[in-house]
């Protein structure tokens, strides 16, 4: 096994080679590493047969699977490298649920092994735990940093995107990313619950286990990691929202923008101009007449006066009740009438009180359509308080 | 207030009623809106109208009634829905750079695209001179200023950003046209 110090001599001595594979995460051919490697102008620059096959032994390169041509930093090296340059990947909201079920589990392990008072058992489950919180802890670090970096880039305009996919990709961090973050840190969100959870296990485990006091401390130790975890994820989360939000809400904004867009102009091009003038919101005031300054300022006198004075309300007294008949009323009374020899001297008895006019009008209502008629016979005079007519009788006959 | 003391009435009046969005580099006549917007208003409704005060600061006259916009505002309409997709097809922040710049009319890319150009035609642009009338219905309207051949967007093009973000809204239910062309 080769030294740590060597390890990281040889590391250095090939440090284009390796920044090279590290801005390559699908990897690159043997020429590809070649050309980069001269273009730096460093003296490791010849990637020669012997250096490649050290670099496998290592296990710092590893062949892409399915395809030798390619090669690729194997994973610990490309971690341990984006750790140490601060250029942090986006981890999955699947690769932090996965710790927080395996602390869910554990802590179920845990549980049994106090009640059981199981030292050794007890022991493995808060190893476990350990390991778990701290890679949350790593990832939401992670998370954390990524997300800044990425929208300090969004923000100098640097990401070379479109607005749509600059807004998928916003819209992916905040949905896929900030998510994450914030159900670590937020009371209610699934893992905030299994972390309060854990948090009172692991007190009850010390309670249990006080007589193995080394089991009592670890489960300190395990729940102080917990807290450290959460603190931290707390401020991850807090800043990262902080960063992202404007961005988000910015992004977000701009591809409304860019859609509506889109929309307007694929309605002009699949309709005509003058459906697109029917449906665009920007009409113009449009002016009936025209207004000479001297009508403008009369009316607008006028309307600033102008006070409306409420109509008289209606009386029910007899006598002053509004002079209005009621045609259907009346309809549905001749229908039961019928037959009869004399329709106006009909309505007359029927509306004492009517006048003239609304005699006339009911009359002419009733008269023909629909109802079998017949007229004829001697001239008739019909007397009221307003006058005299004189007329033929209209006959309405039963219906057939 | 009297209708007839408000200040710049007449002035005010007679830009509003033409389709003029009036700015705060518009001074007194903005200057008189903004004091006196309450009594505007009521005048305004009074007369059927709706003065439409722009979180962006500026006024405008609202006539629910009109169905169909003027040809001359359908222009100004396409002329900035262009403008705007191109901005954002460059990965562009499109309202800071409708807002902080000017364009030069002769390197606008409403000519120099085929797919523009189509659009432009069903309006019956064709060249560089629809366009300069087009910058000319856009000064006339209050959406920009021209000098030369440079134009200058003003607050009131907001609109057309507007209208970007409530197409969902205006063309939600827009059935297919069989007889029209593409």
């Amino acid at each position: 096994m080769a030294s740590l110090k060597s390890s990281l001599s040889f590391l250095a001595e090939h440090e284009s080679l390796l920044l090279a594979l590290l801005e390559s995460p699908d990897g690159l051919t043997q020429g590809e590493l070649a050309a980069r490697c001269v273009s730096a102008r460093s003296p490791d620059s010849s990637l020669t047969p012997a250096l490649l096959q050290r670099l496998l032994d290592l296990g710092i390169l590893e062949e892409r699977p399915g395809e030798s041509v390619y090669l690729e930093l194997s994973l610990p090296v490309r971690t341990f490298l984006g750790h140490l340059l601060r250029t942090h990947e986006l981890i999955t909201p699947e690769a932090i649920r996965g710790y927080v079920n395996e602390l869910d589990g554990q802590g179920r392990a845990l549980g049994e092994a106090a009640a059981n008072a199981d030292a050794q058992a007890a022991v493995l489950a808060l190893e476990r735990m350990a390991a778990a919180i701290e890679r949350v802890r790593s990832y939401a670090n992670a998370n954390h940093a990524a997300i800044l970096e990425r929208v300090l880039r969004a923000k100098a305009g640097a990401d070379g995107y479109s607005v749509r996919e600059r807004y998928l990709r916003i819209n992916a961090l905040w949905q896929d990313y900030l998510g994450p973050l914030r159900a670590l840190v937020e009371p209610g969100e699934w893992a905030h619950t299994s972390f309060d959870r854990l948090a009172e296990l692991l007190g009850r485990a010390r309670e249990a286990l006080i007589t193995h006091g080394v089991v009592a401390d670890a489960c300190e130790r395990v729940r102080a990691r917990l807290l450290r975890m959460r603190t931290q994820a707390g401020a991850c989360y807090a800043e990262a929202y902080r960063e992202l939000l404007p961005l988000y809400e910015r992004a977000r904004r701009q591809n409304l923008i860019a859609e509506g867009c889109g929309r307007w102009l694929e309605h002009l091009s699949r309709h005509s101009a003058h459906r697109l003038a029917a449906a665009l919101p920007v009409a113009r005031v449009s002016w009936q007449g025209q207004f000479n300054d001297a009508a403008l300022t009369a009316r607008l006198l006028a309307l600033a006066r102008f006070n409306p004075i409420a109509p008289a309300p209606m009386s029910e007294a007899a006598g002053e009740r509004p002079d209005v008949v009621s045609i259907s009323r009346l309809r549905a009374a001749l229908a039961q009438a019928r037959p009869i020899s004399d329709l106006l001297a009909w309505l007359a008895c029927e509306l004492p009180q009517a006048s003239w006019a609304e005699l006339v009008r009911a009359y002419v209502a009733l008269s023909p359509a629909g109802t079998a008629w017949s007229e004829g016979g001697e001239p008739h005079c019909l007397a009221r308080p307003e006058g005299k007519i004189g007329y033929r009788p209209l006959a309405i006959e039963r219906a057939t | 207030m009297n209708p007839e003391a408000l200040p710049e009435l007449k002035q005010v009046f007679s830009e509003l009623r033409r389709g003029v969005h009036l700015t705060v580099e518009d001074g007194a006549l903005y200057q008189a809106l903004r004091v006196h917007e309450h009594d505007y208003g009521q005048l305004f409704a009074a007369l059927g109208f709706e003065l439409i005060h722009h979180p962006h600061q500026f006024f405008y006259l609202r006539d629910e009634e009109r169905e169909h916009a003027p040809d001359g505002m359908v222009q100004c309409a396409v002329f900035m829905l262009i403008l705007i997709d191109h901005l954002q097809d460059q990965g562009l922040d499109v309202e800071t750079r409708l807002f902080d710049g000017s364009f030069d009319l002769d390197q606008l890319p409403h000519l120099k695209q085929p797919r523009y150009l189509n659009y432009l035609r069903q309006l019956r642009i064709n060249d560089i001179n629809g366009l300069e009338n087009i910058a000319q219905q856009l000064k006339r309207y209050g959406f920009a200023q021209v000098r030369g051949r440079e134009l200058r967007l003003r607050a009131p093009a907001m609109r057309f950003v507007d209208v970007c973000l409530d197409a969902r809204t205006h063309l939600k239910s827009d059935p297919p046209d069989p007889g029209a062309s593409a």
